[in-house]
């Protein structure tokens, strides 16, 4: 049985969901440069950050366990690779639809999007390994390629700014009113189902420690 | 709980191609409204961003459902 809390966080999540489309369809005005193809930003962009936010969590997790040693915090850091891996995933399949329109080219090797490329595929091995190892010693290796995959963290912001780079910039804030208004709520909308996401991953966990790994 | 959590996401696909399509009726009378390529590649990231979503709250769901059943009794 799912906590009040949870059921709260999931009935958030779900509104929100349903108000955030239509705030990206019917409230947020046609972006004069891009056009419609721009309305993909409101979920792409917060796609980004909540994977970014989720990882790092996991890296400073990681860092942790490797003193405390204790299960729950390994599990927490677990669920955020798991959940943050989701939104990663949101990112490269949005992504691309994106660059199509605006570059003329699914994916190029522009140093943001390779980065983050890499990142994918370090968090996808991660969990890959969690998934496929028995070893005893297991927590304590993820911890160590979560905290050694976070120095990919920063190159992501980073990159753009060290090599030739076609990715619009940083947000900064400075859209029309509207724009931001349905920007902010794609932010917090976005958060609630990585919260909700990352609340049932953790309790998914706890359950395959209790019985059987390979169910 | 968890069900309303996945079925809303189907929901939520459903509902962002419907408004696009209701755009799209819309588009041919409107001469600024934005070509059919871009509005055709909205549909599709959209669809695919619920699609990646909801591949994944089904698989969580039948995992969950497994656990929760090997453990009764």
């Amino acid at each position: 049985m799912l906590r009040r809390f949870d059921r709260l966080l999931i009935l958030l999540t779900v509104l929100g969901l349903l108000a955030l489309g239509v705030l990206i369809f019917r409230y947020a005005p046609q972006e004069e440069l891009m056009g419609e193809i721009q309305r993909i930003f409101y979920v792409h962009a917060s796609a980004g950050m909540a994977s970014l936010l989720l990882f790092g969590i996991s890296g400073i997790i990681a860092g942790i366990f490797l003193f405390t040693r204790s299960p729950k915090l390994d599990r927490a850091g677990r669920a955020c690779i798991e959940s943050g891996f989701v939104f990663a995933s949101l990112v490269l399949v949005t992504g691309p639809v994106w660059a199509k329109q605006a570059w003329g080219a699914w994916w190029t090797g522009e140093p943001r999007l390779t980065t983050f490329l890499i990142l994918w595929l370090i968090y996808a091995g991660y969990l890959v390994f969690r998934a496929a190892s028995h070893s005893a010693r297991e927590p304590l290796t993820g911890a160590i390629i979560a905290l050694l995959a976070g120095v990919d963290l920063p190159l992501i912001y980073l990159a753009p700014h060290w090599w030739n780079r076609n990715h619009p910039d940083p947000v900064k804030m400075e859209y029309h009113p509207e724009i931001r208004h349905v920007f902010l709520a794609g932010i917090t909308v976005t958060l609630l189902l990585a919260a909700a996401i990352t609340r049932l991953a953790y309790r998914r966990m706890a359950l395959e420690e209790l019985y059987a790994k390979d169910i | 709980m968890r069900k309303i959590f996945n079925y809303s996401v189907v929901i939520c696909a459903g509902l962002s191609s419907s408004l696009l399509r209701a755009q799209d009726a819309g588009a041919a009378d409107a001469a600024n409204r934005l070509d059919a390529s871009n509005r055709q590649m909205l549909w599709l990231a959209f669809s695919l961003y619920m699609a990646v979503l909801g591949i994944y709250l089904l698989w969580s769901e039948s995992r969950l459902r497994r656990l929760e059943k090997s453990a009764r009794p």
